[in-house]
Parts: structure tokens; C-alpha cells; sequence
């Protein structure tokens, strides 16, 4: 029972309650006739897939920058590595970690210019670089029509010219990261006549994948430099009697933000199975805004737990929440509606409880 | 003058969670007079305002005993609105003006007056139209009766800074119901001309009835322009006098003396080897907000413990936040003869100096981190200790952290649950020990502390002293202490700087006599003739001619208000004269006249003064 | 004197850069479209009618020190709650829009409450907070009106709501249309009362408007005694526009071009009339006690505070005001358009009419009425063109379109971003001035010229 307490008063009353409010949902699963298989896998691939935007919104709240509304920058050098691969017909890991690497040069570059901007408008960092993103995508949209695609895959039929708003990526790397090792019970003939598990599978590639990411994250954080910016992060007032220089410090945390959202938009997309260009990446940063600060973080501090659990607890409420729904009343895309309701209302809570403005 | 009060606050006392600020002050002005407030930095003057004035941090923290009555009723003031009900006013440090309205809007801050129109009949009085027009009107007659020259439609943000304390006076007066107001230390930011006006204004006004308290560091001021001078010292009223029975030496000590007698410490003779320089400061300027340093020129001998001291604002502060490079500087600054690049933090860092700020819970520490955390840190950046390699990348060594830290919590007797606790639920004394061990650990040659003992309690206190006491004497570490609390300097250091309107004043042993150190903080000039002080310092006037008190040779002019008597003299203004005659630097003659501020205000005397119509 | 008017000069055009650079961008779009003058000043105008509350609606919130409220998206919704009620309870006609009003109002006084409450809790982020809070309430408004409707409010109007087939086999309904038509007495009610042809209107109304410059000069130079140039000056807006109608009328009466643009265009008195008076209204509000408290908690909370005005319900207050004349302006709005997008008519509003806002000149903190019509007109003009010089240019209308909102975010972005630098900018050279003084003075006092260092 203390235990327990001590559980709670870890983790806060709220958190322990949508943990506890997802639990039921996992469970309610059953009586209510959904596939478990399925849905578990759906949880755990949505996990994976949405993990890396998650460690790009901590990196950049650890460095002192905050929450990073920015984030689309960076999913937008993703996609333009992704562009590049598609055009010239790259496929299987190979051409999945080729859009990867061709993203982050332009990501480092972004990420530069990014931080020399919010660097000079400290207390202002999340209007700014809201409006920031949301001009820059809308900039680059008119860029995805003028820049000379050829491949006939993936620009519009009539004109020729531009990208399509989706291209599919069957014939690149669909899932390539998912079906790397992956345990899929019905192929390999695990549990069939179990009517739960039988169509249960687990995307090991991809899990690997953001393990992996956590995992350099948490090294990184055991390293002088990354104690030096999360002190940096915590209190730069402070840091400045270090002889620590802030802005530098904040500038390579925006830069690794804007690589790894580069990277995960690319994770994200092979999963999903396609790319969406144009107006895709808009609202991108807010659902691993909603997703970190849920899982224990504040726009002043986070660590790879609250990543890991904010991802968790997030994308599971998401995933096993439309078919619950449907199953109890019959409402059709409600889970949408919950979604943005719960994503902003996160957002909105963790606003509240930022205290006027610390350290220069 | 009525025999009645307008304002007595009797027997009042004051402590914030068991630390006794007041114990039993009272305070008594009548209509018409003023009366004047000093005490060093702590005494108790701005808890003594808060109480009169109703502020939430004193009924936030337990209300206050004794009896406060205006006017012969007794009143229970709860807020600041209250307060202003019942006719007190306050001119603030801080304006509390609107840069982009005019002179008017800012007189009838909230005051506004108004008139009715239909819509206000139905929504409510805040629907009332802004009447701008007989605004306008008030505001110009109360600017002309306080005689100032300022138009009532001028934008104050374009104002210079004199005359937005006019504008706040006039706030004050133009509330018909206020019958006294505070003055909290109201010519800090004035220039001498704008100062004597601002002053000549309050004599003024005084004559129509309303009483003043005016609370001042500028002992001439204090002289020239009060009836009465209450003086505090640690929280107590160390007496109440006429102004005609001090003159400015008599209040200095008032202020200042007090038993050393914290610790007995055993003062080193001069040792011949404590003669190499390992600081030297030249023309040195810091802008750091409210303390700014113009022009500190000073010299640190190794291996010595050094205070600097002086009144708030005057600017000691920002000396060591300068040379760390927290805020922009100018000057020259030499550490072991080399010269620095201030603004390179870590150079300085790096050529061994360590710094323990006066913002503790600010810059000083990092809260919700663990004490091993918040000690290592430090040598973690600077001097790569607890470092580990793995794979050719250097992590950071916890394990090697908690084991130092721990030694730390022994040494310094640091009072936790462990190392891993947030420092943030540690008292003031063990945040404090785990700054300076922070700084220890840089094994550093000079160690600067700025107000150690601020708010610790007086075990705690002893102990910090202690170890840096130890600190010097074990391994020679030059630490140069900066603090208000010039009792704790007087204990432990060998020499002691006193920083007044950012230069040095002056430079003291601590067995010099209170009454000196009071002078230099309040502006005189002083220095012991044939002392080695060394550097670029003025050679004062006065004391060439004999080191007589300066003031005693102008003490024998009589006549009105002194600045008028000077001015009848001379015909023009003192101090030029005597520049003329000098050829030296003018604040030296002016500290002749024993002035506050180098500049007109003439000497302070021992006549009684005289209305001045 | 050469040098001087060249600074006026210089110092002009550096203020009113951003109306400047979108007036070019405006006529250059409008050339480039090759669409004619009639079409460009009907729409024009149009655009104008319908949208300049909802802009007007944000200039309390500006004053007030609370930024851009990206939250009218809330008034909005209660505006068109109103319209939808009243075409479910079939009450139509301007008396319909009337108690679409009142009822919107008493809606937004809720939610204004609301987001006052939320502002408070987050002063130095409002303008974020708002968005978000933009976002979060569509989410509470599409849970409302697309699944609470019909199942758990109980309503039924096959006219307005979807309907589909329970397992008994009945047709019930839940959830409103994704359009929703206003029934015809109540489309375009407040346009279509009073609609008079532009050439007859205007020199009715620049006979009104001179007479009221008149008014306005003639008193600031008799009553409050100010000189020509002063007086001249604060009003230069009356005047600029006096000039400009009485320029217009004479083109109208003399170029054959320029009167046959202008013949066909309408002028919908009514919503001329509303629009006057609600600038009134919020004009009036700023010269009251009320007003002048939000400029004073605008120009500095603590002084504000410490002299006693109860700053949380001043912004409270000015948050209430701006939903609600948001929830006019969505009303006047929807009326101009004849039905609503039941899930996307306030989807950009807080967008758009902020843009609009800044493309006038105003800024972060600082917005009047002026700038607000210059606003509206250019932005409405560039919203509507550069689809069609797009299409003209590289035969793509959609990158006219995705250039539009570029525009649009843009703007918004660049004036948040010079806003907070050239405060970070001003601080540090207001405390570098401070030092300065404080050595000068010093300096002064000695009698030196300044030190060396």
C-alpha cells in the first residue's frame, strides 16, 4: 500500500488517473468483442512510430528552449530527404536510411538558423516559432509544386509538375523498419486458435528502432555535455556562473531537435505507408507536445522516461479509443474529436503551470 | 507646532518565522513635520513602511505587534488601499508611473475623473466617460502649488528622471485626504540640483500641514531637511532626536557601532609576505541593475581576506559579478598580473577564481537538483573532475560525485537527508554550504563570497565564517567577501573597502572607529594619511590640511538653510571655489564640506533651521 | 531642412512598411489577374462588409496588454450558435439575427469569462495560450454538435441535422449538417435591408464625413485650443479619408472608367450603419474609466496593480468584449455568405483577422481603428486575387492559394518575431542608457567632460 503511495505522489493524481483510465480501456478490449491482437499491435506500432517526434520535443525542452513548436521544420528536411528518395526510386532499409541521411544536412542547417531566431527572442519562443513553422510550411508547400520532380510516381498526372499531397511508399520501404524481425503470430502460425492472439504481431524493427533512440538519448544525458545542458536547461542564470554559454547550448539542442524530428518523420511515414507533403506537417508538433507533457514532463523539464511513458500512454488512449467508442455508442469518428480535445487540453494545463519566465 | 500626532506607531515589533526584525520600535510625527528614517541595510526601516503601509508580506507572514493611530483613532491597515484611506502616501524607490500617459493621466492614476453618460446608467459607474479635460485642469493646479514647472500634458516616459518624482509627489498631494507621506529614499536617483529641488518642494509642502518621512541614506540631507531623526539599528530605535542635536559623525555612529562581537579573531600582523598582488582592479565600471559600480580602483594582496562593504545600491555588489562577467564592464582588470577578458567567464574560471553569488536561491544554485549534483558541477565544466571515459567520451561520474559529496556534508556539516536531496527544501545556512563547497571544489586561488551570512541563522553563520576563515589560513586562498553586514566584515577581514555611489570611498581596517566607516558610507571621503592603500586614489583635500573633521571648519558658518548660506558666501556654488583652488579632483573639496553628494549641498551644521519662505 | 523632411520621409515609410508592402503586393496582384475594376470594388467591398467586426474585435484585447487573441474563434462559434438556433426554431429575418445577437452575446459572455480566467493564468503567453484554446474548443465544439446533439441534448429538425438508422430500424438524427442554409427571409437579411447604389451613396456620405472632420477639427482647435498642425495631426485619419472619398466622387463624376466600375457596385447601408456603430462602441469604450483602466493594465500591470485597479477583472472584461463583438462580426459574417460551414467557418477566423490586423500596421501593442480598415481592405483584397494571378501567372491557382496563406502566417510571423526582438533589443539598450546616465551625471557633477577609461 505505501508502495502505492508513493507511486502516486511520483507520478502525479492526474497521470496516475489516465493511467489507470487506459488500463481499463486495454481490458475493456475484451469483453467488448475487439480483436486484442490486432489492436495491441496497432498500439505498439503506433508507439513506435511516433516515438522519435517525442525524443525531438524532449531534447529541445531539456536544452532550455522549451516546448518546440518548431518541430515542423524539422519534419519538413524529413520529407524532403523522403522526396528526394522517392524520386529516384530508392527502396528497402537501404533507401530508408538514405532519405534519413540526405534530411539531415538540411535538418542541421534548419536547426541552425531556427535557434539564431529564437536565441534573440527569449520569452517569446513558442508564439514565434509557431508562426515560424506554420509560414515555413506553407512556404515549402509552394516549393513542393516548383521543384522539379520528374518521377511520374509521385507528381501530379495531368500537369507533371509538383508533388502529389500523398505518394505511397509501397514500392520504397513500406513498413520496412516494421517488418524488420518481426514476430507476426499469423505468419508464423503462433497461437492460431486462440480467437485473441492469433492475429497479434510485434514490429520489432521499429520498436528496436526507438529503443535504440532512447537509448542514445540516455546516454547522452549521462555525458558532461549533456549534464552541462540540462543544468544549462534548468537554470541559466546559474549555468552563466559556469562560464556555460547558453545560446550555444540551446542552439545544439535545437539542431538535435530539428535532425531527430527529421529522422522520425521518416519512421513515422514508412510505417504509415505514405508521405504527406503540404499541409501534413502543420499540426504535426502537437500531439508529441501532448504526448511528452502527459507522460510527467514540463516545457522546463524532461527526461527519456516521460518520453517513453507520455508515448505510451498517449498513443494507446488514441488507438484503443475509437473502436471502444464505437463498440459502446455508435459514433463514428469520435476518437478524432477526443483526440484533439484531450491533445490540446494537455497543451493547455501545461501552459497554465509555466510560472511567469526564469533565468535569462 | 500642534502637539498632536498625526502618526504614532508605538511599540511595534516584527519577526518573520522566528527571526526578529523589529523589537519594540516606535515612531511619533506630527502635522507639518518631517522626520527622518536611517539605519543601515536591515535595520528595519523598509519592514517598519511595510507595516504603516498595509503590505501583503507582513499579514502573509504573521501581522506585526503594537498599535499604529492616525490622528488620535487607532487603525488596523490591511492593504495599501487602506492605507491611502487614510491619508498615507508614498513616494516609491521604483516610480510607479506609466511611461505613455502625460503628467495628468498619471496624477489621477485610477482617479480619474469622470462623467456620467447613459450607458453607465445601465452597465455600471466604469462606463463613466473620462472627463480629460478638468483632469487636466486638477493636475495643473496641484503642479503650481507645488511650485514645479512641468506641464500636465508632457509624456512622462519623455521626462527626465528628476522630475518623475515630482510627478509622484504631486500623485500624492493631488489625493485631497493625505496628510503624511513617506519618502523612501527619494533623491537616490536625482542629480544635486534636481535633489535640492525635489527637497526644497517637500519644505514646502511640509509648511501647509502635511507631515514627511523620509527615509535616507545622505546623512546631509537627513541634516539639512528633517525635524526629527529616528534611528534603527538591528531592529531597534536606537533613539529619537532632534535634528539640531546631531550633526552627521553623531548619526553615522548611531548607525553603525555596534559590539563586534561575533567573532574574535585574531588578527595577523602584517605579514612582509602578504605583500604580492593577485587583484587589481583599475577605473573598473559594472552595470548591473541597481548596484552600479562607476569607478573601482583597488588592490587585493594575496592570501589576505578582504571585504568590500557599503549601503545597498551603491554598488559593491556588482564588483565580483562584474569580474565573473555576469554583467557588461568596463576597466581593466588584473588577476596575478595578467590582464583579463572578463566577459570570457571560464578564462576567469580558469586563472582560479571561484564565486559564490549573493543569489542564492537564483543564480546561485540549481533547486530541484540534488546537493551532489549542485556541488560537482562546477569542477564538472571547469576542471573536468568527475569525469569518466567511456569509449573516448567523457561521462559523468556520479558515483565519484556522491563520494565527494558526501565528504563535503561532513566538512561543512551540511544538515540533509542525503546527497541526493533537492537542495531547494534545504535551509538558508546548508544552501549556502553547498555554494561554497561548490566553489571549494574548483580549488580555487581567489574566492569571491558576496553576502554569505544573508539570511542564515547565527550558528550557521559562524560555521560559514569559520570555514573560510580556514579556508585562508590552510590553504591560502585570497577571499575577498562582499557584504552588507559590516560587523561580519569588521570580524573577519584584514582590510575593508567601502563602495559608495560606486567608487571606493575608502579603505578600512576593521579596528578603525565606527564613526569612520559611517562617514564613508555616507559619502565623506576618508582616508588615513600615510596609509598604504596604494592604487590610483585622490588625495583628499581636507585631510592635507590637518585631518581635522572636514566638516568642523564650514560647521562655523550660521545663518539659514545651509545652501543658501553657502551660496550668499560665495556667490556661486562651493565647490568650485575650492576645485579652483585645488586643481584636484572637485569630490575631494567637496568631502571638505562633508557634503553627502559632492556638489552644492553645502555643510552640514548645528544651528536650528529656519523656515525658508 | 532638406535633411530633416528626408528623415519625416525615411521614418514614414520605416513605420508603415508592412501597409506599404502590401499595397504594392495588392496592386500588383489585382494587375496581374487581369480582372476588372466592377468585380475587384463589388467584391472588395463585400469582403469589407463582412469582415471588419470580426477585426474590430481585436482591438480591446491589444490594448489591454494581452497581444493578438487568437481565441475570437470562441465568439465566433457563439455567433453562429445563435444563427443555427434561430434557423432551427425557423425564427427569421432581421428580428432572427437580432435574437441570434442576443443570444450569441449572452454565450459569449460565458466563454469570454472563461478565457479571461485562462489568461490570467498564463500573462506573458496569451497569444499562444489563445490558439491552442482555438483548438481545444472546436474540438468541444465539434463533440457538441456532432455527436451530443440529437442523442444526448435532445433535438430533432431532419433540416439541419444528419440522420441515420438505429438498429431498430428508425431514422433517428444526431449530429448537425456539414452545411447549413439559413432559411431565406435570413440570408443576406442585413445586407438586403437597405441597399443603395454606390454612386448615390457616396456623395451622401462624403457630405457626412466632411461634416463630421469639420466637427472634429473645429473643436480640437476652439475647445481644447490645440494649433492647426496638432490638431491637423491626431485627426489625420478623418482628413486622409475625407480627401480620398471627395477625390473618388470627382473621378466617379469625371473618368467614363471609373464610373462604369463603380455603376454596378452596391452599398449595403444596414451593415454599414452596424459597423459604424460598433466602432463607436468600442471608440466610446476606450474613452471611459473602463478604457482607460485596460490601457493603463495594457501600459504596465505592476503600476496598475499598485495603484489599486483590480488588473484580472480589467483583462477579464476586455477578453469578454472582444468575444463578444467576435460573435457580431461571425453573425454579420455568415449573413454576407447565406449559410455556415457548420465545422469550418471559425476554423481560421483567429487567423485571418489577426493578419489582417497586422497588414493594417498595427502591432502587438498597439491597434486603431485606422489600421484596422486599412487592414481589412488589403488583406481581403490579396485573399481573393492572388488565387487568380496565380492562375494567370503559373497557371496554378493553388499556388496562389498556398502563397495567400503564406502571406498570412507569414505576416503574423515576422510581427511576433520583431515585436520580441526589438524588446529583447530595447531592454538591453534601455539598461545600457541607464549606465550611461548614471556615469554622465557623475561625470557631470565633477566637472570633467567624461572619463577616461
Amino acid at each position: 500500500m505505501n508502495r502505492l503511495k508513493q507511486a502516486v505522489d511520483y507520478l502525479g493524481v492526474s497521470r496516475t488517473v489516465v493511467i489507470g483510465f487506459l488500463l481499463v480501456l486495454i481490458l475493456s478490449v475484451f469483453p467488448l468483442g475487439i480483436n486484442p491482437g490486432m489492436i495491441y499491435s496497432d498500439c505498439l506500432v503506433r508507439i513506435g512510430m511516433n516515438g522519435f517526434l517525442v525524443l525531438a520535443m524532449m531534447i529541445s525542452i531539456v536544452c532550455g528552449a522549451g516546448l518546440n513548436f518548431g518541430l515542423p521544420i524539422g519534419i519538413l528536411c524529413g520529407l524532403f530527404g523522403g522526396s528526394i528518395a522517392v524520386q529516384f526510386n530508392w527502396s528497402g532499409l537501404a533507401g530508408f536510411w538514405g532519405a534519413c541521411l540526405v534530411s539531415v544536412p538540411f535538418a542541421i542547417a534548419a536547426g541552425w538558423l531556427y535557434a539564431l531566431l529564437l536565441n534573440n527572442v527569449k520569452g517569446s519562443e513558442m508564439t514565434v516559432g509557431n508562426y515560424m513553422a506554420f509560414s515555413i510550411v506553407s512556404l515549402m508547400s509552394i516549393a513542393w509544386l516548383v521543384l522539379p520532380y520528374s518521377n511520374p510516381k509521385i507528381v501530379w498526372p495531368i500537369t507533371g509538375v509538383g508533388l502529389r499531397t500523398t505518394m505511397t511508399l509501397e514500392e520504397n520501404y513500406d513498413k520496412v523498419l516494421d517488418n524488420f524481425l518481426k514476430i507476426d503470430f499469423r505468419a508464423m502460425g503462433i497461437l492460431q486458435d486462440n480467437p485473441y492472439w492469433k492475429d497479434f504481431s510485434l514490429s520489432t524493427g521499429l520498436l528496436l528502432v526507438f529503443a535504440a533512440g532512447c537509448l542514445l538519448m540516455w546516454l547522452f544525458m549521462k555525458t558532461r555535455a549533456g549534464v552541462i545542458m540540462r543544468c544549462s536547461g534548468v537554470n541559466p542564470g546559474f549555468s552563466r556562473t559556469l562560464g556555460v554559454n547558453n545560446n550555444r547550448v540551446r542552439t545544439i539542442g535545437i539542431i538535435a531537435s530539428t535532425v531527430i524530428a527529421a529522422i522520425g518523420i521518416n519512421i513515422y511515414s514508412q510505417s504509415y505507408g505514405f508521405y504527406q507533403f503540404y499541409s501534413a506537417p502543420l499540426m504535426m508538433a502537437f500531439p508529441a507536445m501532448a504526448a511528452i507533457l502527459i507522460g510527467g514532463a514540463t516545457p522546463r523539464k524532461a527526461g527519456v522516461f516521460n518520453v517513453v511513458l507520455g508515448v505510451i500512454l498517449f498513443q494507446s488512449l488514441l488507438t484503443l479509443a475509437t473502436p471502444v467508442a464505437n463498440a459502446v455508442i455508435n459514433a463514428g469518428s469520435i476518437s478524432e474529436v477526443v483526440r484533439i480535445i484531450v491533445q490540446n487540453g494537455i497543451i493547455l494545463y501545461a501552459l497554465t503551470k509555466i510560472r511567469a519566465n526564469g533565468g535569462k | 507646532m500642534d502637539n498632536k500626532f498625526i502618526l504614532e506607531m508605538n511599540h511595534i515589533e516584527k519577526d518573520f518565522f522566528g527571526n526578529q526584525v523589529l523589537k519594540d520600535v516606535s515612531i511619533k510625527v506630527k502635522p507639518g513635520e518631517i522626520v527622518a528614517l536611517i539605519g543601515e541595510n536591515g535595520a528595519g526601516k523598509s519592514t517598519i513602511m511595510n507595516i504603516l503601509f498595509g503590505m501583503p508580506a507582513i499579514h502573509q507572514t504573521g501581522g506585526f505587534k503594537g498599535e499604529v493611530i492616525i490622528n488620535g483613532e487607532k487603525v488596523d491597515i490591511k492593504s495599501p488601499i487602506e492605507a491611502m484611506k487614510h491619508g498615507i502616501g508614498m513616494v516609491h524607490q521604483e516610480f510607479m508611473l506609466i511611461d505613455g500617459y502625460d503628467v495628468a493621466e498619471n496624477v489621477k492614476l485610477n482617479r480619474e475623473n469622470l462623467k456620467k453618460t447613459p450607458l453607465s446608467l445601465i452597465f455600471g459607474k466604469r462606463l463613466n466617460l473620462v472627463d480629460q479635460a478638468s483632469m487636466h485642469k486638477d493636475a495643473r493646479t496641484t503642479l503650481d502649488s507645488l511650485g514645479i514647472d512641468l506641464g500636465e500634458q508632457t509624456r512622462v516616459g519623455s521626462l527626465p528622471v528628476g522630475y518623475k518624482q515630482f510627478v509622484e509627489i504631486a500623485r500624492e498631494l493631488d489625493k485631497q485626504n493625505t496628510r503624511l507621506i513617506v519618502l523612501d529614499e527619494p533623491t537616490a536617483v536625482l542629480t544635486e540640483s534636481e535633489a535640492e529641488t525635489f527637497l526644497s518642494c517637500v519644505r514646502s509642502v511640509a509648511e501647509k500641514g502635511i507631515a514627511f518621512i523620509f527615509i535616507s541614506h545622505k546623512l546631509d540631507e537627513v541634516k539639512n531637511n528633517s525635524h526629527h531623526v529616528f534611528v534603527l539599528r538591528d531592529g531597534e530605535m536606537v533613539g529619537d532626536y532632534h535634528t539640531k542635536e546631531l550633526n552627521t559623525i553623531r548619526m553615522s555612529e548611531l548607525m553603525v557601532g555596534r559590539k563586534v562581537e561575533i567573532l574574535n579573531r585574531q588578527m595577523e600582523d602584517e605579514d612582509p609576505s602578504h605583500q604580492e598582488i593577485c587583484l587589481e582592479l583599475e577605473h573598473f565600471g559594472v552595470s548591473m541593475p541597481g548596484e552600479i559600480a562607476r569607478d573601482i580602483t583597488l588592490q587585493v594582496k594575496k592570501g589576505e581576506i578582504f571585504g568590500i562593504g557599503g549601503l545597498a545600491g551603491h554598488g559593491k555588489i556588482s564588483i565580483a559579478n562584474g569580474i565573473m562577467g555576469l554583467y557588461p564592464s568596463r576597466g581593466q582588470v588584473k588577476i596575478n598580473g595578467k590582464i583579463m577578458d572578463v566577459t570570457r567567464t571560464d578564462d576567469t574560471l580558469d586563472a582560479g577564481v571561484a564565486f559564490v553569488s549573493e543569489d542564492r536561491r537564483g543564480s546561485g544554485l540549481m533547486l530541484d537538483e540534488s546537493i551532489e549534483l549542485n556541488i560537482a558541477i562546477a569542477a564538472l565544466k571547469t576542471k573536468n573532475r568527475f569525469v569518466i571515459k567511456r569509449l573516448g567520451i567523457p561521462f559523468y561520474d556520479k558515483k565519484g560525485a556522491i563520494k565527494y559529496a558526501e565528504k563535503m556534508i561532513q566538512e561543512l556539516d551540511i544538515r540533509c537527508t542525503g546527497h541526493s536531496q533537492p537542495v531547494r527544501s534545504l535551509s538558508g545556512g546548508n544552501q549556502q554550504k553547498v555554494c561554497i563547497a561548490r566553489a571549494l571544489t574548483l580549488d580555487p586561488d581567489i574566492l569571491f563570497v558576496s553576502e554569505p551570512t544573508r539570511g542564515i541563522d547565527i550558528g550557521a553563520k559562524k560555521m560559514i565564517l569559520d570555514s573560510l576563515m580556514k579556508l585562508n589560513k590552510e590553504k591560502g586562498v585570497t577571499v575577498i567577501i562582499t557584504s552588507s553586514e559590516l560587523a561580519e566584515l569588521r570580524s573577519v577581514c584584514n582590510r575593508i573597502a567601502i563602495v559608495t555611489e560606486g567608487r571606493i570611498a575608502g579603505i578600512l581596517s576593521s579596528t578603525d572607529e565606527d564613526y569612520k566607516f559611517g562617514m564613508l558610507m555616507s559619502g565623506a571621503k576618508y582616508e588615513e594619511p600615510g596609509a598604504a592603500q596604494g592604487g590610483d586614489r585622490p588625495q583628499d583635500a581636507a585631510a592635507a590640511q590637518g585631518g581635522d573633521w572636514p566638516q568642523d571648519a564650514a560647521a562655523a558658518q550660521g545663518g539659514d538653510w545651509p545652501q543658501d548660506a553657502a551660496a550668499a558666501q560665495e556667490g556661486g556654488r562651493p565647490q568650485n571655489t575650492a576645485a579652483a583652488q585645488e586643481g584636484g579632483r572637485p569630490q575631494n573639496t567637496a568631502a571638505a564640506q562633508g557634503g553627502g553628494q559632492s556638489g552644492d549641498v553645502a555643510p552640514a551644521r548645528e544651528t536650528e533651521r529656519t523656515v525658508k519662505e | 531642412m532638406e535633411n530633416k523632411k528626408h528623415n519625416k520621409a525615411v521614418e514614414f515609410l520605416q513605420d508603415n512598411m508592412v501597409p506599404i508592402l502590401f499595397t504594392v503586393l495588392c496592386l500588383a496582384s489585382i494587375k496581374i489577374s487581369g480582372q476588372n475594376a466592377g468585380y475587384v470594388i463589388t467584391e472588395t467591398i463585400s469582403r469589407v462588409g463582412r469582415n471588419a467586426i470580426l477585426i474590430v474585435s481585436l482591438i480591446l484585447p491589444v490594448l489591454c496588454g494581452m497581444g493578438l487573441n487568437f481565441s475570437i474563434v470562441l465568439g465566433a462559434m457563439a455567433g453562429e450558435v445563435g444563427l443555427i438556433l434561430i434557423t432551427h426554431w425557423s425564427f427569421d429575418g432581421l428580428k432572427g439575427i437580432v435574437l441570434a445577437a442576443v443570444i450569441a452575446t449572452i454565450l459569449s459572455v460565458i466563454l469570454g469569462t472563461l478565457t479571461g480566467i485562462l489568461f490570467n493564468k498564463v500573462k506573458g503567453q496569451e497569444m499562444i495560450t489563445g490558439m491552442i484554446l482555438g483548438f481545444f474548443a472546436v474540438g468541444v465544439y465539434d463533440l457538441i454538435f456532432i455527436f451530443m446533439v440529437g442523442s444526448i441534448i435532445p433535438m430533432v429538425n431532419p433540416e439541419i441535422m444528419l440522420n441515420s438508422q438505429n438498429e431498430a430500424g428508425e431514422t433517428i438524427y444526431v449530429g448537425l449538417r456539414n452545411t447549413i442554409d439559413f432559411h431565406a427571409e435570413t440570408k443576406y437579411a442585413v445586407d438586403n435591408a437597405w441597399k443603395v447604389m454606390f454612386v448615390k451613396f457616396l456623395p451622401v456620405f462624403l457630405a457626412c464625413f466632411a461634416a463630421v472632420t469639420a466637427v472634429i477639427l473645429a473643436w480640437k482647435l476652439l475647445k481644447k485650443k490645440e494649433s492647426v498642425k496638432e490638431a491637423c495631426l491626431s485627426s489625420r485619419g478623418f482628413i486622409i479619408t475625407s480627401i480620398l472619398l471627395a477625390v473618388l466622387q470627382v473621378l466617379i463624376k469625371t473618368v467614363p472608367a471609373v464610373t462604369k466600375a463603380f455603376f454596378i457596385v452596391q452599398v449595403p447601408v444596414l451593415t454599414a450603419i452596424v459597423i459604424a456603430a460598433v466602432c463607436l462602441l468600442v471608440v466610446f469604450i476606450t474613452r471611459t474609466k473602463l478604457g482607460q483602466d485596460i490601457r493603463t493594465v495594457g501600459m504596465n500591470m505592476q503600476v496598475a496593480s499598485a495603484a489599486g485597479i483590480d488588473v484580472d477583472r480589467t483583462r477579464i472584461v476586455a477578453t469578454v468584449l472582444s468575444t463578444i463583438i467576435a460573435s457580431w462580426g461571425q453573425i454579420i459574417f455568415l449573413q454576407n455568405i447565406g449559410n455556415v460551414q457548420t465545422f469550418n467557418s471559425h476554423e481560421q477566423v483567429g487567423t485571418y483577422a489577426v493578419a489582417a490586423l497586422l497588414v493594417g500596421g498595427a502591432s502587438i501593442d498597439k491597434a486603431t481603428m485606422g489600421q484596422v480598415f486599412t487592414g481589412t481592405v488589403l488583406f481581403h483584397i490579396l485573399f481573393f486575387m492572388t488565387p487568380l494571378a496565380g492562375k494567370v501567372l503559373f497557371n496554378d491557382p493553388q499556388l496562389g492559394e498556398y502563397f495567400r496563406v503564406f502571406l498570412c502566417y507569414g505576416i503574423i510571423a515576422i510581427s511576433l518575431f520583431l515585436y520580441a526582438w526589438k524588446k529583447v533589443v530595447a531592454e538591453k539598450r534601455r539598461m545600457q542608457k541607464e549606465y550611461e546616465e548614471q556615469l554622465a551625471q557623475l561625470d557631470g557633477k565633477q566637472g570633467q567632460t567624461g572619463m577616461t577609461i
